[in-house]
């Protein structure tokens, strides 16, 4: 915003029911962004552990976040591959992380986030 | 048919507001069909057209607050006779804004509850409560291809004097970021005591600042209007005393509308 708009908008002050509308822009914008972030990350992580299933080395770095423990049965031929590829070419956690991209594209193809 | 909608406000209580949106609402459904929305959680128009006061129990989780959360009113919709129906309200649309923000809702969340029922009626008819809130906000950001109208109430004193800039800067908002068809029907003097010196005055001064807005039937305090809420609209020997002014109001209305649709299509 430039020096112009800036001092405009202390002369002119919002009035409440500006305010008032501007709550509810905010939140959807602030809603938007986080939205855009949960996207970007699973793209980087797609990007990364395409990078690994074609045995290349890994090129960027993902933060971690909150996760809980959790354990499943997985079908042999999948665990194979993951172990072949993913844990052979990665490093600790890049399991998890590709199981949870994987689960994350799948609700959300079913709208589960709904 | 597309409904019209006119949602009845001003930013200070005791104006009339219910009063006059039943009211209006009755005379309308003579010829038309007309929904009637309780956006005040003081719920007075919907015990004002059910004759009913124990509105909590009555009405538990079939109000307003539950047709928004589930993006469709026609569930909640209360039959009052052959063209008029009624969404009601009670003490718990207080708890409306915490809904809104934890299932994420915006301000066209009403719009959406409004939408398959749009082409039933000719008139959706909105009482709102005092106060810049999501109960306010939202009828007028309401949108309908039809015409979206507000009529600002005014009962002729200082502190309403004070509150219509107010009430006019929220439907400012609503038509610039939600509605573009929102338009000001006009201004209502009501409840009016024909016999207070300071009514001419302010009515001067409402021409004046707000050109053409006025609209030229005031309604005038009378104990037979009052007396509508206990003896109802059926069978009542002075309903047509009650309604005095309101029949002139309301022809006076549908003019406005008609005109301003007229204005538009050309």
């Amino acid at each position: 915003m430039s020096d112009k708009d800036n001092l405009k908008n202390k002369i002119k002050r919002p009035t409440a029911a500006g305010q008032f509308f501007n709550q509810y822009e905010d939140r959807s914008k602030k809603e938007e962004e986080e939205g855009a972030n949960i996207e970007n990350k699973a793209t980087n992580d797609e990007e990364y552990f395409k990078h690994l299933a074609q045995g290349k080395k890994p090129s960027k770095e993902t933060k971690k976040s909150n996760k809980v423990f959790t354990s499943f049965y997985m079908d042999a031929d999948l665990a194979k591959v993951i172990e072949n590829k993913i844990v052979k070419n990665g490093k600790k956690g890049d399991k998890s992380k590709f199981i949870n991209l994987a689960l994350r594209r799948l609700l959300e193809e079913y709208d589960a986030f709904k | 048919m597309t409904a019209k909608i006119v949602t009845f406000g001003i930013s200070k209580g005791g104006c009339s507001k219910s009063t006059s949106s039943g009211i209006t609402a009755y005379l309308l459904s003579k010829k038309e069909k007309v929904l009637c929305i309780d956006m005040d959680g003081q719920g007075n128009l919907t015990s004002f057209l059910t004759g009913e006061f124990d509105i909590c129990n009555v009405f538990e989780e079939q109000t307003i607050l539950e047709a928004i959360k589930d993006e469709d009113v026609r569930p909640y919709i209360v039959k009052i006779n052959e063209n008029l129906d009624l969404v009601p309200s009670n003490d718990f649309l207080a708890t409306l804004p915490h809904l809104m923000y934890q299932e994420g809702k915006g301000l066209d969340a009403l719009t959406k509850s409004l939408n398959p029922v749009m082409e039933q009626y000719d008139w959706i008819i909105i009482d709102t409560p005092p106060s810049l809130s999501e109960q306010t906000v939202m009828p007028l950001s309401t949108y309908s291809e039809a015409g979206s109208y507000s009529v600002v109430m005014f009962d002729g004193s200082m502190f309403c004097y004070y509150a219509i800039p107010k009430f006019l800067e929220i439907v400012e908002e609503a038509r610039r970021r939600y509605n573009p068809t929102l338009e000001v029907a006009g201004i209502l003097f009501a409840i009016i005591d024909p016999r207070a010196k300071e009514i001419q005055s302010m009515k001067e001064l409402i021409d004046e600042e707000y050109k053409g807005l006025r609209f030229k039937t005031s309604i005038k305090r009378k104990a037979s209007t009052r007396r509508l809420p206990i003896n109802g609209f059926e069978n009542n020997r002075e309903l047509g005393q009650a309604l005095e002014y309101y029949r002139l109001f309301v022809r006076e209305l549908k003019k406005r509308v008609r005109q301003r649709q007229l204005e538009k299509q050309d």
